[in-house]
């Protein structure tokens, strides 16, 4: 910034010398300056002492013994720049042999006669800090000697001395620190220097040391400070990145990519002893500081993304419970009002139920067969969220059968279990509260849409038609998550049913629905090998007969296989050879020959429900089967109030 | 410059290739596997080299491994898919200067290849 040609310096003319001839001066008080990071020399106090070539070193001496302050006065020979005799130089002069003589009574000019050098002059718009560097490389014996500045716009000098200049310098380096220390106590990321040995220098944020939990950073090991929170693998790549980091060759830009930490969580030990660990989530950036071709140091930036990412988990699970809430909506917009209506009842009565069990005092128990009709409740609840597509419901209500399932298992009852009961018994609760309020909503927009709709039967009888669409979406549904093709026919010519009667119907339909395609349609693999149609084939026919109803239920699939009915019933101590029992051994409770329990069927009830239903309704059923070929289901209900002839 | 496209995916390489439009490269080669790679390599000394790390017949590490034994000095980015951080630290070890993972958009490859031509025009001045 400066300009060392300077020292070639333009006619007096051209100057503003208000001081010539005199002991003028112009100072700035040293404690009056407040120097900034870019502080100038303009800014530096000095002075503009300037006397003709012609003072005798009489008068200058007068001159410095009245302002002992006073680098020393810069010389003109009528316009021209003729020199600076500083201070230091005037009295090392006269202290010379013979010094006063030669020098109190001639003209001052003569003391720069020994001086080779022309005075340092430096622009008034240069930096303290680069000042103070040439300032310091000037030849050994000049060092201490004053400076000129020159204010270009005002075409003035001024004369400033050494230690102005250092004082000021110190003063900015004093504040560039603070500013430094301001800055790394304000900012809210982490930030950190590391050297080649991966050690944290003394100037880090604030914040870093709350990330850490600790204060003794500088000079630590950056991976010794992460080791013991992070899992081992987490380390080691991360220890590895950060000796790549300081290979020189590699690309800046094409190694973030690789940044094992842009997401790392951190195990902290826990404050008090019971609790677990706290996990923090860290974002670490790094950038590396090329000093010529060497990687000296690495910026290391720390952000601690916990709250962002138990943010997002938050957010995600809003969206879920959204979505859900959308889904009911939806579904309850293509569900018949009957049948949710009945849904939501059952579901009412299934919660009371678990309420008026589990809420027993202490000490009280309730009977096996209590916890057994329970479960079929649940199960059969289960099976209805399934066609009406609530999965939501349906997941909560097969944790709930999995958990009962353990209580029909275990005389004893666990706490544990009890307590895990309780939470699905609420969540559960959660999901009839949420559909009632989407029911209200729905309600509320408008007496328009299904909720009231207009295929509601008159009173006391109801369509088929609803329960055939049930059905077939049930299959569908079904077929779609078992990967097994089925259509679904049907052949109706009966008038409307009784409302008891429908709802037996309903129940019973859907179990034997679940059964066909889960135990009887076999899979495409194997229904091809047996020459079958690779697409399953269900049928339900509605019949009216004067005194009853008939309804065939039947399935092109797997049919009854015989042998495993009769090992099965042979495990559970049931005494049966005719082909004929065995058949109807499938609607004893607790028979199932499912090998595995999925959501889907196949916990040893369902056939049995079937059963005790329709015979509360007065009606029967009977099973006709050929292994390999076919399943069907006869059923018949009563036109009438009494019971069918067995 | 000669740019060679090591990978063994036809659609990569050319996905590669039709983003190379920077004027200091004049001349593109394709290589499928580490052998062929080497071959051109060696009869070509290509001064920018991307390489997938996953291929038959001698692997990016192995082809690595061989360039940087021949002393070459070529400027070589490793584009891969990385699914063990291990190895794409051993391609570093072996003389890789970049890493661009898979997959990539055309602006990602576009700003790598970039910092590539760079990174070897910087090599050009100091041999």
């Amino acid at each position: 910034m400066s300009d060392p040609t300077a020292i070639q310096l333009e006619p007096a003319s051209a100057l503003d010398l208000p001081f010539r001839n005199g002991s003028g001066l112009s100072m700035v008080s040293q404690d009056a300056v407040n120097y900034w990071s870019y502080s100038t020399l303009e800014q530096l106090p000095g002075f503009s002492t300037i006397l003709s070539v012609d003072t005798t070193g009489e008068e200058l001496g007068q001159l410095f013994a009245q302002q002992p302050e006073l680098p020393g006065v810069i010389l003109f020979d009528e316009d021209y720049f003729a020199g600076v005799i500083s201070q230091a130089h005037y009295y090392k002069c006269i202290s010379r042999a013979f010094g006063r003589e030669i020098y109190y009574r001639r003209p001052s000019i003569i003391m720069l006669e020994d001086i080779s050098v022309q005075p340092l002059t430096l622009s008034s718009d240069c930096t303290i800090q680069s000042a103070v560097e040439q300032c310091l490389s000037r030849p050994v014996d000049f060092i201490y000697e004053p400076f000129l500045v020159h204010n270009r716009e005002l075409g003035r000098y001024r004369l400033c001395a050494l230690q102005v200049l250092l004082l000021a310098s110190s003063q900015v380096a004093a504040l560039r620190n603070r500013q430094m220390e301001q800055i790394l106590n304000s900012v809210t990321d982490g930030l950190l220097v590391i050297d080649k040995d991966f050690r944290i220098g003394a100037e880090y944020s604030k914040v870093v040391g709350k990330i850490f939990e600790r204060s003794d950073l500088c000079d630590m090991s950056l991976p010794e400070v992460l080791r013991p929170l992070l899992d081992a693998t987490t380390y080691e790549q991360l220890h590895d990145y950060l000796k790549i980091l300081f290979d020189p060759k590699l690309i800046d830009r094409l190694i973030k990519s690789i940044n094992p930490a842009k997401q790392i969580a951190a195990l902290f030990p826990s404050l008090e002893a019971q609790q677990e660990k706290r996990v923090k989530h860290f974002a670490l950036n790094f950038e590396r500081i090329r000093t010529q071709a060497e990687i000296s140091q690495v910026l290391v930036r720390i952000e601690d993304i916990t709250q962002r990412m138990n943010l997002a988990q938050e957010l995600e699970q809003q969206e879920a419970a959204a979505e859900e809430k959308l889904q009911i909506v939806m579904q309850i917009l293509q569900v018949e009002p009957a049948v949710l209506d009945r849904f939501l009842t059952r579901f009412d009565d299934a919660l009371s139920v678990i309420a008026k069990m589990f809420g027993l005092p202490e000490g009280e128990s309730h009977s096996q067969d209590a916890i057994h009709s329970l479960f079929r409740q649940v199960h059969t609840l289960k099976g209805e969220a399934s066609f009406l597509r609530l999965s939501s419901h349906e997941r909560a209500l097969h944790q709930l059968e999995d958990q009962l399932e353990k209580l029909r298992l275990a005389p004893q009852i666990a706490i544990s279990e009890l307590v895990r009961i309780r939470s699905s018994w609420e969540i559960l609760q959660k999901l009839r509260d949420q559909i009632r309020q989407s029911l209200d909503q729905l309600k509320y927009l408008g007496n328009t849409g299904r909720v009231n709709g207009p295929t509601q039967a008159p009173s006391g009888v109801v369509n088929p038609a609803g329960l055939i669409e049930i059905l077939s979406r049930l299959i569908a549904d079904l077929s779609e998550r078992l990967g097994k093709p089925a259509t679904f026919h049907t052949n109706v010519t009966s008038e409307d049913l009784p409302r008891q009667h429908a709802e037996v119907l309903h129940e019973i339909l859907i179990h034997l629905a679940r059964n066909s395609m889960v135990h009887g349609i076999e899979s495409v693999e194997e229904r091809t090998v047996r020459g079958k149609n690779p697409s399953g084939l269900i049928q339900l026919e509605l019949r009216s007969h004067p005194e009853y109803h008939e309804i065939i239920f039947q399935d092109d699939g797997n049919g009854l296989d015989y042998g495993k009915i009769r090992q099965r019933a042979e495990r559970l101590g049931w005494n049966i050879t005719e082909e004929n029992e065995l058949r109807h051994a499938i609607f004893e409770p607790g028979f199932s020959t499912a090998e595995k329990v999925t959501d889907l069927a196949g916990r040893g009830v369902g056939l049995d429900i079937i059963r005790t239903a329709l015979q509360k309704a007065g009606g029967q059923i009977v099973p006709h089967s050929e292994q390999g070929a076919y399943c069907a289901f006869q059923i018949l209900l009563p036109k009438g109030a009494s019971p069918l002839a067995a | 410059m000669k740019l060679l496209i090591v990978d063994d995916s036809l659609i990569v390489r050319n996905a590669i290739e039709r983003n190379v439009r920077h004027p200091e490269i004049t001349e593109v080669f394709q290589a499928e596997n580490g052998v062929t790679a080497l071959q051109i390599f060696y009869r070509e000394q290509p001064e920018l080299v991307t390489m997938d790390l996953t291929m038959p017949h001698l692997d990016g590490i192995a082809c690595l491994q061989e360039i940087q034994r021949g002393g070459h000095t070529a400027s070589i980015l490793v584009i891969s898919a990385i699914n063990s951080h291990r190895t794409a630290m051993e391609a570093v070890a072996r003389g890789a200067c970049g890493f661009l993972v898979k997959p990539f958009t055309s602006t990602e490859l576009i700003e790598a290849l970039n910092e590539l031509i760079l990174h070897a025009q910087e090599n050009e001045v100091r041999l």
